[in-house]
């Protein structure tokens, strides 16, 4: 199963659109001229869909993440300052209970671009901004109900970034809507139509950094 | 040894044939998904809720057998159309049928009038009907009050096959079991000329 989600993660990779691949281009060219420091990242989604009371009984599941990061100091006299890159592989979703429980997973392939603050040694804030395209879900033909390009903000903090392993968390919150969909009422008219469901999601997890100490890609 | 080897192929071709069953495409509706998310794809499913139960229609093909199929019956004499849809309510039988007059459906080509055709059911004239099974007697509710909407209605190329789809509701109610409220309901269907499509 583990060797499924990762084929899965790293065949993504390939599936990027242009603009996606060229962002990534982007962060290691810059990379490549600072110091930068490349970890492994995994753990838990607390996820849920932000609507218009739309859904009926509807409750967070919690999933989970994974990939990579790449943390970089472009700026030498500003080293609390950096900035950081991410590539996960990322489960959100939801569940309804009505007669029987429903659950709703969406997995969606992320890039966080982040900007970190470190006021303390041991402690960094960071924002930014995460882009994800929906890959798959559990339930079927998910890529032609669901919109498949998500925007969202991003906002959170990390301990003992400086040691081999590191805790953070954060939240993203969604901006675009999932759903384009009618509005049917009970005797089948067709009254409108929805632009709702739009992701928000905790994440926690740890960090092990690759390299324990700021690697240089070129001297 | 050549007898043999026959009949274990023909043994095993008539098992895969009766394993491999083409099912209707069931995507859950996003906002409820105990009924089927409205489609007009040919994806040969039907749902609704009958006061508070959900009410599906898969079509469920097996060897030589078929389950949930709908079925479109016509008379010239009456100018009338019966659309019928099987289906369940937790495994039990139940039926929603709809009698329609003064379509002027006559041939399979005639279903195209149908197009974005909004029916009001009066009970009397054009009703929609519950049928289902208690104790092996097949008990129908009395003509309901609603509506049927065929939104989409397309030929495929030879057209031997056609696709209904459209949304209904109404209320009706029966001796035995009160009011019925037949409420969101949907359905996407691929009918056959040869096979679904019947004139009397």
């Amino acid at each position: 199963m583990i060797l499924t989600y990762l084929n899965c993660f790293f065949s993504s990779i390939f599936k990027l659109k242009r603009i996606l691949l060229s962002l990534v281009g982007l962060v290691f060219i810059s990379a490549y001229t600072s110091t930068a420091q490349v970890a492994l990242m995994g753990g838990l989604n607390y996820a849920n869909e932000r609507n218009n009371n739309l859904l009926e009984n509807q409750k967070p599941i919690v999933a989970y993440h994974f990939g990579a990061s790449i943390r970089y100091y472009p700026f030498k006299k500003r080293s609390n300052i950096s900035l950081q890159n991410e590539l996960i592989f990322n489960q959100k979703g939801y569940k309804q209970v009505l007669d029987k429980e429903y659950v709703f997973h969406f997995n969606y392939i992320s890039l966080p671009i982040l900007i970190n603050y470190a006021p303390t040694e041991n402690f960094s804030i960071n924002a930014g901004f995460e882009f994800s395209r929906l890959l798959s879900g559990n339930i079927r033909r998910s890529s032609e109900t669901y919109n498949y390009f998500d925007i969202g903000l991003v906002s959170g903090f990390s301990c003992f970034d400086k040691q081999r392993i590191s805790f953070y968390s954060k939240v993203t919150y969604g901006l675009l809507p999932m759903l384009d969909y009618y509005t049917i009422d009970k005797m089948g008219n067709f009254t409108g139509k929805i632009h709702d469901l739009i992701n928000i999601c905790l994440s926690v997890g740890i960090k092990i950094n690759i390299y324990n100490e700021k690697i240089q890609f070129i001297k | 040894m050549k007898r043999y080897n026959l009949l274990n192929n023909l043994l095993l071709v008539c098992t895969m044939l009766t394993l491999v069953s083409c099912e209707g495409l069931f995507i859950p509706d996003p906002i409820d998904p105990r009924l089927p998310k409205y489609t007009e794809n040919g994806n040969n499913v039907a749902g609704a809720f009958i006061n508070d139960e959900s009410w599906k229609s898969v079509v469920s093909y097996g060897f030589m057998t078929a389950s949930d199929k709908p079925t479109i019956i016509t008379s010239d004499i009456n100018d009338s159309l019966v659309i019928l849809f099987e289906g369940n309510i937790l495994n039990h039988y139940t039926a929603i049928e709809f009698h329609l007059t003064g379509l002027n459906i006559h041939r399979f080509e005639d279903l195209i009038l149908l197009k974005n055709r909004k029916i009001q059911l009066d009970g009397l004239t054009n009703a929609g009907v519950i049928r289902y099974d208690n104790s092996r007697d097949y008990l129908v509710s009395n003509g309901g009050i609603g509506q049927i909407y065929i939104r989409y209605v397309t030929f495929n190329n030879l057209s031997d096959k056609v696709i209904l789809s459209g949304t209904f509701g109404f209320t009706t109610n029966d001796t035995a079991s009160g009011n019925k409220e037949v409420s969101y309901g949907r359905f996407d269907y691929v009918f056959s000329k040869d096979s679904d499509f019947h004139i009397e």
